[in-house]
This record gives C-alpha cells, structure tokens and sequence, in this order.
C-alpha cells in the first residue's frame, strides 16, 4: 500500500498543547537582534574611551614634562601655564569630556617625537594593516576550518593527533619571531619572496583609493604592481596566519566534535545520505555557527600579531607605527593605536554577531 | 584533591553488572612510572609537555652553575657564530647568548607563573563573589571584564604598560590586569551552577553562612577547572611577555630576557642566532604548558571542559 | 515470512584493552504490519539493536550473527550497500524531535534530501510529496511547515514531522527509538496512535523501542524483554503481560502504575 492512499480526515486533529503558541513580537526579531547589538558595540566602545584616558591621565608620568622638556618644566610658572592651557587643572570628570569632544571631532593628540597629529599617522598606516588582516585571516579560516573539520572526522587517528600536536604548537610560538624565521629563511636564505615592505621599493604605489594596494593597483588596471603588492603580501599573512590557524584549527574540531554526537547527524545517516552530504550539510554547518563567533576573536589575536610582526617585514601598518610609539614611550601615539584597534575590534565582532544573526534562524525568525 | 578527578555526583549505573567489571582497566599489568605519573598527564603529548617543562624548570633553578659565562660581560668579539667558545655565539655587544638564555629563564618562569597565579586568584574571586550574589555586584564585575575583553589581550596590555611605563613589574601588573577575566567568567559560571545544586541549597538550609558555603561547598567545583585554565594560561603569559619585551615596554636592558634579545636580533639578520635561540626557548617552554594544559583539560569532564573553552588565549 | 529476522545477534565494543559485550545472542523477528516493543532499562542493548538494523553501530564496533531483511543479510554488509537500504526500505525516528532536526535547515529541505537522493526526485515533486505526508500525520498546514524551522514547531508536531520524514520514502522497516519519552504526557497517546495508524496502513514492520512498559502494553504486538544485552523473554503482548515468565519482566510490570494494563 502506498503512502497517503487512506484518507486524511479519518485522523485525529492534533491536541491544543502542539498548536502553535507563537506572539507577534514588538519588532522583526532581526532587526531586534541588530539593535541590541549596536548598542551593546556602542557602550563598549564608550568603554574603550574610558580605559584609554584613564590610562593616559593617571599614571605616573607627568604629561607636562614630556611635552616641555627637562629645562622649561623647571620653571613652575610655565609647568603651571601649561596646564592650564592643556586643561589639566580640570577636574578629572571635565577632562574626560574634552577628551571625549576631542576624539569626536578626530583629535587624537599629537605625537610627542614627531609632531605629528595621531589621527593623520593612522589614517596613513591602517590600511596596510587591514590588507594585511584580511589576507591572514582569509589563510587562516581556509586553512583552520578544513585542519579542524579533517582531525574531528579522524578523530583518534595519527592525522588527528598530528594535526592536535601541530596546532597546540602554532599557538605556542611567538608570531614575531616566526616572522624573523620565516623572513631568514625565505628571503634572506631561499629567495622566494620579495624582501621587506609592502612593494619593491622602485615600484610607484597605486594611486590611493582605498589604501590597500592590491585592491587599488586593480582599480588602476596596473597588474604588475598588484603581482608585486601581492608577492609582498604572502609571507607576513601566511606568518601572522600561523597563530590563528591553530586557534582556529582546534576551536573547528571541538566544534565538530560536539556536533557529530548530536541526533541529528545520526538522524541524517539513518536516511542514507552520502557522506559528502552528512559532512557538508550537516555536520559542517552545524559546527559553523560557534567557529564563526570564534572569528571575531581570532581577528583580535591578528591585531595583536601584527602589532608585533608589522617592524620585522618593515610593514608600514599599525604596527610598525605602534612598536616606534612603543620603543620611544610615545603615549599618544600608544593610546591612539589602542583605542583604534579596540575599536576595530569592537565593530568586527560586531559583523560577527551579524553574520551569525544571519545564518542562524533561531536568531532570525521566530 | 587531585586535578585530574574533578569532583562530581556519583553516577547511577542501572545495568552495573556487566560493565562495572570492566571499568577498571588500570589495575593489571600496568608500568610503575604510569602509577606513580598523574593520570591526566599520561597521554603522549601531556608526557612530552611535563619532560620538558622538568627540564625547564632545572635549568632555571641551576642557572647560575649551568651558565658558561657572565650573561652580562661583554668580553668576546662581537657577532661570532655560534660553536667554538660561544656554543651560541655572541650578540652585538659580545656577550655569550647560551648563558643570556639560562639566565633569562630565571627571570621569565617565575614571573609568569606569579603572575598567572595572581590573576587566577584575583579572577576566581572576583567570579565567584559575582556568581554568589549576583545583581550589582555581578552586574560592575562583570561589565568590567567586558569591558577587559573588548581588547585584544597584547594590545591593552601594551597601552597598560606604556602608561605605566617600562620595567618587569610593570609588565606584570599590566598582565595581571588583561588575564584575570577569563578566570572570573569561568568560575562565575561554574559558581552560579554549583549554588543552586542541591547540596549546597541543603547547606545553606543547615544554617551555612554565605562564605562557608561558598568555600567548603562549591570551591572543590571550581578548582580544577581553574587550574586548568591557569596551566594554560602560563603559555600566554610568557607570549605576552616576551611581546612587551619585544617593543621593550618589559624587562629593562641589560637584564637577559628572551623577548628583548629576539628584538635586538631582528635588526641583525646576518647573526641569525640572537634572534633564533630565545625564540625556541619561548616556544619549547610555552608548548610544555600547552601540552599539559590541554591534558588537563581533556580529564575534565566535558560540560566543565567547555566552560574552560579552546579560545583561551 | 518475517520482514526482518535477527538470529544470535552478538556486538561488542572494545576501548583499549577492554571489551564489552553490548548484545549477546539476541534473537527475535519483526514480522510487517506489526508492532515489536523492545522493552529493558538504559543500557540494555535496546537502542543498539535498533541502530545495528540501520548498520549504525559506532566506531568499532564488532558484529556478528545475523540480520535476514526480507532475503539480504544485513551483517556485515559494505557501508556503501547499507546506505542505499537507509532511507529508503530502512528508516528511524529518534527520541528527542528537539534534536533529531538540524536548526538551520527548513523543514522541507530535511524531509527531501533524502527521498531527492533516493528517487532522483526534482525540488518541486519532492515538496509536493512532503506536504502530502505531512498530511498523512496529520501536521497543521503542511504547505506552510515545509518553509519553516525546527525551532518553530513543539516536540510533539516535531516528532509527526518527523515521522513523516521516515515514511515518505515508502519503506518496510520503522525503527522507533522512544519515539514518546522526550514529549509531553499529552501528546504521547497522540503519536503512538500514528505509529500504530502508519504500521496498520502501510505494512510497515515496526520496531518500537522503549523503557517504558506501559507504552508497549498499549501498542505493541509482541514484546521482546532485554536485560544487559540478553533477550530474557520473548512472546505476543498478551501472554508476556498477563503471564510473564522471567522475573525481569514480572518486575517491569509490577512497577508500572497502578500495576494495571489497559485492554
């Protein structure tokens, strides 16, 4: 007898209790979703201020002798002059709201060593660093995701073990010092990438559209200065890559751990699936949704990295403009690439949360 | 209580006969080294991990007598190669790298440690009084960590330490100051579970005060995971470490120190060696906790285990 | 001739040194149009019966004995075999509908990836049938469930929907694993009056696995009682409720409510 041949109204009518008992909210549930989390990424970032001029405003340092130097700040008449003009003399709570206003209108303050407003320093170098970003992470999702996904299907294997030993090491190793050994080895010994910086120094940059020169040398149709931009580009995101590979590498295969057990991936081999279906379909997109919030996470740890990779390849990002802040104890410019890179990481994490808002329909519909 | 047995309810086995009787594989035929090994530690990469750390842990405690040179003097030429007299070769101002590096294994281990030690106690606490009472006092810890948290870990460190300026207790404080929220989330969770678990309401209904009950009942809960956590965590501590030294916001010149001398090596290129050496100590040594955290934490049970997370560090 | 016949049934798993026996000797048939209730505590090899039909035994797992379906055996059989029975003349609905269902596929694209795959059916005949077997369990508007999500629905219109996954592919053998355990007690007669609606209309030979007596005394044709991998008693409802012979099975019953069984 085939399915579906009796007739239908014979049946019982299902009870009260399975009715749908569903209320039309007050808003989408997405748009709901988006707000919260706008808000939640602006308090953080009102934060992020906070901690920035506490840390420039009460620390030991004395501002004022760093900016007038040993022999004016001898003479009080001046030391108090200045902080007066610096409004210093303020009560701390009206300090921070200069501050605050300041940092509304773009003004970060001005380096101590070169004079040179922050702002226009990071507007320079940042998109560098983002090229640089976005190049590691992309290797490092790639690369993490299909090393975790292959140790958790194997699990228990020598290829599972191997890859465990291997990502518990790339987390082990400072990235600035793979990036001295990558760069040993590979230029100064090996030749096969293109030495520091992020174009052979007689190759004119793009003209500047958006600042990453892969991007712009296409838009100019320029394709040998974007092969060589790229070339340049391979070594520092591979190095910076390493570090999240094996977060991201061991994060995947929790992750796919924790799903395989589930039912529904049992439920889907119990249709006689192909298991190309079962992973992909099942099993991968079940693991996806907490790897995709690790991202955002691992995208901190790039910043990190590159903070500290930037000065070896000679990188004119972030980095190398935080490590000169650093080694001079340039407080501005210290405090500037703080509060920018927690604001970028902030508004990552916050893409994140959209992304995941997206893929996952609990959030999106109810 | 041992690390390795995080404490939990007794399990009720219905069908107990036949698979009591072969629970117990350790009992037979088993190496005396396995007995006397923690048992968390006995797979291959936690056995690895805890060799290296002993061997770790002797060169720092025999520096002195180990070192073949004054790591300060500066009497060998120059730059030479490593072999010969210098078996790691010298740096720019030709002082011997091998007893730079035993000697800056004295500085690092210890402070790392220390420093792990008093964010997990500082966390812990922290965790546990937001977990207990919750409400406010849970509402400004937590938003604080939050707020710890909304920075990528070197970063806040590095603006940290630049305000306050350079030197190895600095570098401390700021560490201590970016790791102890990851202690607090955890034992604020594990705590907030445990309080309404049934032995401690039945605690609390014998007349337990909220201290008594926090530290007798729910502190064996918490423990191992947070001394998971904390194995863990030394690895980042020393990476975060020697990434302040690296921008020399760490441990001020002349004193040895790894992070330091890789930056000093950076600028050296030909003399590959300054640079290299400190480089594989901070890897070894970091990859030793990793290997013996991560073993760790494979003993825990799974719920616990994913409250300490992949993501810690 | 019965659908599916399981003679000296023996699994083991071995971790490490050890190795346990999960089923020994099992053996009883499931005959079509027929509801089999397997009956013992967690633990009891109950669950791993049902799942060795389905040739889901986990990872090293070792199997030997027999499992006649219809003239094929189905120990020991290439994995890649075994898949094209699953689904199709095979199929399994779990305990908990909550988790059975992935929660970012809709509901039509879980009902037809399989029976797509199995009929080389298109995207559109294969919705239309879905919400035509949707139907036949008796799902509130059934055009409207296929574009919806798991999450959406309540277990107990979950566990319908997923009935009608089972049996949109027309097969023989149903394996019900506490189909009713993880629902309300309201809706659990519910959805035993569809297994015994689908077994009676479709001549499907059921396997229903539970721990709990009092559902089988109800729906079952046969009860097979098992204990520690052992089938310690094995007969027609009747009998077996009103007569048991293993003491086992005389404990089940007494512990039931009221000790009373309808009908």
């Amino acid at each position: 007898m085939s399915v579906g041949t009796t007739d239908s109204s014979t049946a019982h009518p299902p009870s009260n209790d399975e009715a749908q008992r569903i209320k039309p909210p007050l808003l989408p549930p997405l748009l709901r979703y988006i707000l919260i989390r706008i808000g939640i990424s602006l308090l953080l970032i009102w934060g992020v201020t906070i901690v920035t001029f506490l840390l420039t405003n009460l620390v030991p340092t004395d501002p004022v002798a760093a900016i007038l130097g040993d022999r004016a700040a001898a003479d009080p008449a001046i030391v108090a002059a200045t902080r007066e003009r610096l409004g210093l003399d303020q009560p701390l709570i009206v300090q921070y709201f200069t501050y605050l206003s300041n940092l509304l209108q773009g003004d970060m303050g001005v380096s101590n060593q070169t004079r040179t407003p922050v702002l226009q320093s990071i507007g320079q170098v940042f998109p560098a660093s983002i090229e640089l970003g976005i190049g590691a992470i992309l290797i490092s999702v790639i690369i993490g995701l299909l090393l975790g996904l292959a140790s958790a299907l194997k699990q228990n294997t020598i290829l599972d073990h191997a890859i465990r030993a291997l990502s518990l090491i790339g987390i082990s190793a400072p990235t600035f010092w793979i990036a001295a050994v990558g760069y040993y080895v590979f230029f100064f010994k090996l030749r096969v990438v293109p030495g520091a910086g992020r174009l052979d120094p007689w190759i004119t940059p793009p003209p500047r559209v958006t600042g990453l020169y892969t991007v712009d040398s296409l838009l100019a149709g320029q394709m040998s200065t974007f092969i060589n931009a790229f070339g340049h580009l391979i070594l520092p995101s591979c190095v910076l890559a390493l570090f999240t590979i094996g977060l991201l590498t061991r994060f995947s295969r929790s992750s796919v751990l924790d799903i395989i057990r589930l039912d529904y991936v049992t439920a889907a081999r119990a249709k006689g699936l192909p298991a190309r279906t079962v992973v992909f379909k099942y099993i991968f997109r079940g693991a996806l949704v907490p790897i995709i919030t690790v991202v955002g996470l691992a995208f901190g740890s790039l910043l990190s990295g590159a903070v500290l990779t930037e000065t070896v390849f000679a990188w004119n990002g972030l980095g190398q403009y935080a490590f000169r802040g650093a080694t001079t104890l340039d407080l501005p410019v210290i405090m500037g690439v703080g509060l920018v890179i927690g604001i970028v990481y902030i508004i990552v994490n916050f893409i994140v949360d959209l992304i995941y808002g997206f893929v996952d329909p609990r959030v999106r519909v109810r | 209580m041992s690390i390795g047995t995080p404490k939990q309810p007794p399990t009720h086995t219905t069908s107990a006969s036949a698979e009591a009787a072969d629970r117990n594989p350790v009992d037979r035929g088993v190496k005396r080294w396995q007995l006397r090994f923690p048992k968390a530690l006995r797979t291959p990469l936690g056995f690895i991990g805890a060799i290296i750390l002993t061997i770790w842990l002797i060169v720092a405690l025999f520096a002195p007598l180990l070192a073949p040179f004054n790591p300060l003097a500066q009497d060998f030429p120059r730059l030479s190669a490593p072999g010969g007299e210098n078996l790691l070769g010298t740096d720019t101002l030709g002082r011997d790298v091998l007893s730079r590096l035993i000697v800056a294994a004295r500085t690092t281990l210890p402070a790392a440690v220390f420093v792990v030690i008093c964010s997990a106690v500082l966390g812990s606490v922290l965790g546990a009084i937001a977990g207990y009472f919750g409400r406010a006092v849970d509402e400004i810890i937590m938003r604080i960590a939050d707020l710890v948290f909304a920075f990528p870990t070197i970063i806040l460190a590095m603006v940290i330490a630049a305000a306050l300026g350079p030197g190895l207790k600095n570098a401390i404080i700021a560490i201590l100051l970016v790791s102890w929220p990851s202690y607090a989330r955890v034992t604020r969770s594990l705590v907030m579970s445990a309080r309404n678990s049934e032995y401690v309401v039945a605690g609390r209904l014998l007349g337990f005060s909220a201290g008594k009950s926090l530290i007798r009942e729910i502190s064996p809960n918490v423990l191992s995971p947070v001394v998971v956590l904390a194995t863990l965590d030394v690895g980042s501590a020393i990476l975060t470490m020697a990434g302040l030294s690296f921008l020399s916001l760490g441990v001020v010149p002349p004193t040895p120190d790894w992070g330091a001398m890789i930056s000093e090596g950076v600028s050296q290129f030909a003399a590959w060696w300054i640079a290299f050496f400190p480089g594989l100590c901070i890897l070894t040594i970091v990859m030793a906790f990793n290997f013996i955290g991560d073993s760790l934490r494979d003993s825990l049970d799974p719920h616990t285990a994913q409250e300490v997370g992949e993501t810690t560090s | 001739m019965s659908m599916i016949s399981i003679q000296d049934l023996n699994l083991s798993v071995r971790t490490g040194r050890v190795e346990k026996h999960i089923l020994r000797n099992v053996s009883f048939d499931l005959e079509a149009g027929m509801i089999t209730g397997v009956a013992g505590a967690s633990g009891s090899g109950k669950t791993q019966t049902g799942l060795a039909i389905m040739g889901l035994s986990p990872a090293g797992a070792q199997l030997s004995g027999s499992i006649d379906f219809d003239g094929t055996e189905l120990v020991g059989m290439p994995a890649k075999v075994h898949n094209r029975l699953r689904g199709v003349q095979l199929s399994m609905v779990f305990q908990d509908p909550a988790s059975a269902f992935h929660p970012m596929l809709t509901i039509g694209d879980q009902m037809t990836d399989h029976y797509r795959h199995h009929k080389k059916a298109s995207k559109k005949a294969a919705l239309e049938r879905a919400v035509h077997i949707l139907e036949r369990t008796h799902v509130p508007h059934p055009d409207e469930a296929i574009g919806k999500y798991p999450h959406q629905f309540s277990g107990g219109q979950l566990q319908r929907i997923a009935f009608a996954s089972a049996i949109i592919c027309d097969p023989n053998v149903l394996i019900a694993d506490e189909p009713t355990t993880a629902l309300d007690v309201t809706v659990q007669a519910g959805i035993l009056r569809l297994l015994r609606e689908l077994c009676d209309d479709l001549n499907l030979a059921v396997l229903l696995v539970t721990h709990d007596f009092g559902v089988l005394s109800s729906v079952a044709d046969t009860i097979v009682v098992m204990k520690n991998g052992l089938v310690v008693e094995t007969g027609d409802r009747e009998p077996v409720i009103t007569a048991p012979k293993h003491e086992y099975t005389r404990s089940l019953i007494e512990s039931l409510p009221g000790a009373e069984v309808s009908r």
